[in-house]
């Protein structure tokens, strides 16, 4: 059977919506409440999803994606791959195909995959790892209520000497940003993106810190401070500049821990280095840690968990846990 | 590699894959006649065979594969090249 492959039309989303519900079980937050799908899949006049289309016209499989900035050969990241239940096996492989082919992708990746589904990445030439998690807890907090510390190292950060850090309230505050000089990066995320994703989010409160040297800006740094019955942590989500002075960071981000009286700052990645991230003060967390930095926490669930991504290109690549459709708010439909 | 050496390969690819030491395949076996065997586990099956061969496939080459003797087929093909 030849499916009909293409982007959906406006005229197909409540069939679309139909296929969703039918396939995924129950009704899903980004395809049915409006105002997400809206937010992370409507560009202009276009939607942002490609469909498989069988020869009744019936949709028997479907992936969105989000662009990383407005380039014409934009990096991509995946979202949402769902296919009709015992559908042949090429539908699915062909529609990620047709979603780098029709948004033109320089390269493609998708943040917190089922590893289940790591093969289909795999046989497309995709690389699939899991993201390392990062932390550093609050040596003031003695009530913990969001995390367990086995009592371990907490290595002090970096003195960042000449270093100054503003919290961008605004797009127009980051407008010296040089985001072209990071364009070799992957993805790589323009002010577009940055405005949209983080400045422009209708459900969370994301701050934004703009790190210089000696009167150049070569970082920024995207956290947001998660609240639960009285006790808070941080979570840094993105990062976008120079990785390498990642480290520079820590001081800030120990300040705004003390400030909030946080129990933990987490961050996961792929692709920075642990030794950097030491230096920002930041523990790695091994299999054999004790200690427990959940991530679900609204409400808290004591556990510690992982994240498996996948991409096309390893090269200049990283990924934070707000990439792509990611680090959302939970919304019940 | 002779044919019987490359479907006792491929076998045992698929006693790993579905975790059946019983699975026995001929070149008519289908995925009706194996449990659990839908898209996803064929596309778990197609990586695992690209790793034990050193090959790759391209999407044309897979869809439309009807049985085990025409995957065997492929392979062979691709070995060969």
């Amino acid at each position: 059977m030849s499916a009909e492959i293409s982007r959906l039309r406006e005229d197909e989303l409540p069939k679309f919506r139909q296929f969703c519900l039918e396939n995924w079980g129950e009704p899903h937050p980004l395809i049915h409440n409006e105002q997400m799908f809206d937010y992370y899949y409507r560009r202009g006049d276009k939607i942002n999803f490609i469909v498989a289309r069988d020869e009744n016209r019936d949709i028997i499989s479907a992936g969105g994606y989000i662009c990383a900035s407005s380039s014409e050969q934009p990096d991509v990241f995946n979202s949402f791959l769902l296919s009709k239940r015992k559908s042949e096996l090429a539908v699915s492989l062909r529609v990620l195909m047709a979603i780098k082919e029709l948004s033109g992708a320089r390269m493609w990746c998708c943040n917190n995959i089922r590893p289940k589904v790591a093969p289909v990445y795999q046989f497309l030439g995709c690389k699939t790892r899991w993201m390392n998690h990062y932390y550093r807890f609050n040596r003031d907090v003695k009530e913990r209520k969001l995390s367990v510390f086995t009592g371990g190292d907490i290595p002090e950060p970096c003195i960042a000497d000449g270093v100054e850090y503003i919290e961008a309230g605004s797009p127009e505050a980051i407008s010296a940003f040089p985001f072209e000089q990071f364009a070799g990066q992957k993805p790589y995320k323009d002010v577009g993106y940055v405005r949209w994703r983080y400045f422009d989010n209708p459900w969370l409160d994301y701050r934004v810190l703009q790190f210089s040297e000696s009167g150049r800006p070569f970082g920024l740094l995207m956290y947001r401070i998660i609240e639960w019955e009285g006790a808070c942590v941080l979570r840094v989500v993105d990062y976008i500049g120079d990785r390498s002075r990642m480290a520079l960071t820590g001081e800030a981000l120990d300040a705004a821990m003390k400030e909030t009286g946080a129990e933990f700052c987490d961050m996961y990645a792929f692709g920075i280095d642990p030794g950097i991230m030491r230096q920002a003060g930041f523990v790695l967390r091994g299999e054999e840690s004790g200690d427990i930095v959940p991530n679900y926490l609204e409400p808290p669930l004591m556990e510690n968990t992982d994240f498996m991504i996948q991409t096309s290109d390893l090269d200049g690549f990283c990924m934070f846990r707000a990439d792509g459709d990611q680090d959302r708010k939970r919304i019940i439909l | 590699m002779d044919r019987e050496e490359l479907t006792s390969r491929v076998t045992e690819i698929f006693r790993n894959n579905f975790d059946d030491e019983e699975i026995i395949l001929t070149d008519d076996t289908t995925a009706a006649d194996i449990e659990d065997w839908d898209s996803l586990e064929q596309i778990n099956l197609l990586v695992a065979m690209e790793r034990e061969f050193g090959i790759k496939f391209s999407v044309g080459e897979v869809e439309g594969l009807r049985n085990v003797g025409e995957m065997l087929d492929l392979i062979e093909s691709k070995i060969g090249q």
